[in-house]
């Protein structure tokens, strides 16, 4: 196993490859090695840091996935970040940025990836990118993008949110039981991509789609999420609700961002929250 | 009708301080009738629920009594109400299989962390806005929630 190691990370790094004009330039946080962005992105919250500031680790010592779970963050071999966020929208709202992350990795990546074609450093057949509701990204169908949110309110206010993503870039290889589910840009195309810049497509993406959700285009982000998800509608999935599976077909989403699941005698469930699969 | 319905119409009956309602559709019955509208007698002005209940409608003793008891007490002096600030699934540890982050009885202050509640992968904890001790936990764990649902009472700490 020999993950490539040479594709040194910082701050100037990331800075360098974003617009002059980005939300995120000067508010660039990186560290060799923390326990979890999301950590330190809500600890930086509480002691006032900005809006649109980023945390970005090399690695991560307790990379977080949902309710405890972990996520693999081999050291120099992914990107692991976290994006602070202050949205003067209601909480019941804020569940909607996980989808938009979902849309902007995707977009981001889609980019990177036609730029490589294009500059004849890829053949024309570029990896399918896909998204499982609600919004792991996945290459060829296995999940190369996790994404984890978190909310603080402040009595019935937004105080803030943090969205951590964590991209598999360079590995080579996983240890099972990863193995089978996940993957990486490097197994997918064959070409290590820059982490600086990938990242740094990613937060210019991120930037024009919170615009729009800090305008309250809601609807917009549900539908872009519709077009790029071959979970959107007509697929057959069984979901993990509640300690109970519940299988179905699927057929969109409703303008929470809630999927809708349709049942063997034609009744719709709405899932909230819950693990898919195929 | 599913729990959470229910809990919102037992809500509406005693805030609107109604003595007797009854409902029906698709083979399900609900009958409550409450004997001392709400603040003729605040410890016995609890909503008595009738049966019968579809398969999967129906309410354990335990259950029951804490929704009786929110009803009862959600009003009252002294007493506040944590709802849920989504619609999502609720946790009331940060894992599953590890201990809850409160328990009935529990001393909790401002800004301690009482559960998650979770949609669409956000995670949302929910922190206790004052100071006092836990005297009902209204969810069960990994149960879905609505936005405004009530999840905890807490006992104001006095003075």
């Amino acid at each position: 196993m020999s993950d490539f190691t040479t594709d040194p990370m910082d701050a100037t790094r990331i800075e360098r490859a974003l617009d002059r004009s980005s939300w995120f330039r000067g508010k660039i946080h990186y560290y060799h090695s923390v326990d979890s962005t999301n950590t330190v992105a809500l600890a930086q919250a509480a002691r006032g840091d900005p809006e649109a500031s980023v945390y970005v680790a090399d690695g991560q010592l307790q990379g977080r996935g949902k309710l405890g779970r972990s996520w693999y963050s081999k050291p120099g071999a992914g990107i692991y970040a976290s994006i602070l966020l202050r949205p003067n929208i209601e909480p019941r709202r804020i569940p909607l940025l996980t989808l938009l992350a979902a849309v902007v990795v995707v977009e981001a990546i889609a980019q990177v990836l036609q730029e490589a074609v294009r500059c004849e450093l890829m053949d024309n057949s570029p990896p399918a990118l896909d998204i499982k509701w609600p919004n792991d990204v996945l290459l060829n169908g296995r999940k190369f993008c996790g994404i984890l949110s978190e909310m603080v309110l402040l009595g019935n206010d937004t105080k803030h949110a943090v969205v951590g993503l964590g991209l598999n870039v360079h590995q080579d290889s996983f240890p099972p039981p990863l193995d089978v589910s996940a993957t990486s840009l490097f197994i997918e195309t064959g070409r290590h991509f820059g982490r600086a810049d990938v990242l740094a497509a990613i937060l210019k993406k991120f930037e024009t789609w919170y615009i729009d959700f800090s305008q309250r285009r809601f609807d917009k982000v549900i539908s872009r999420w519709s077009e790029l998800s071959t979970y959107a509608g007509g697929r057959n999935v069984t979901v993990e609700k509640e300690g109970r599976a519940i299988s179905g077909v699927t057929r969109g989403l409703d303008r929470s961002g809630a999927l809708l699941l349709e049942r063997a005698n034609g009744s719709i469930e709405t899932i909230v929250a819950g693990e898919i699969f195929d | 009708m599913d729990l959470s319905e229910l809990k919102e119409l037992l809500r509406t009956v005693v805030e609107n301080d109604i003595s007797e309602f009854e409902y029906e559709e698709a083979g399900v019955r609900i009958r409550i009738k409450r004997d001392h509208p709400a603040g003729a007698s605040g410890e016995d002005s609890r909503p008595i629920t009738e049966s019968p209940f579809n398969a999967g409608h129906s309410l354990g003793g335990d259950e029951r009594q804490s929704i009786a008891k929110a009803a009862a007490q959600g009003t009252a002096a002294g007493i506040h109400t944590i709802v849920s600030p989504i619609v999502g699934t609720f946790y009331n540890g940060p894992s599953p299989g590890v201990d809850p982050f409160v328990h009935v009885g529990d001393m909790v202050q401002e800004g301690t962390v009482l559960c998650i509640v979770e949609a669409m992968k956000l995670m949302n904890e929910v922190k206790s806005d004052v100071s006092g001790k836990v005297i009902d936990i209204l969810v069960e764990n990994s149960q879905p929630v609505e936005y405004g649902q009530k999840l905890y009472l807490i006992q104001l700490r006095k003075g």
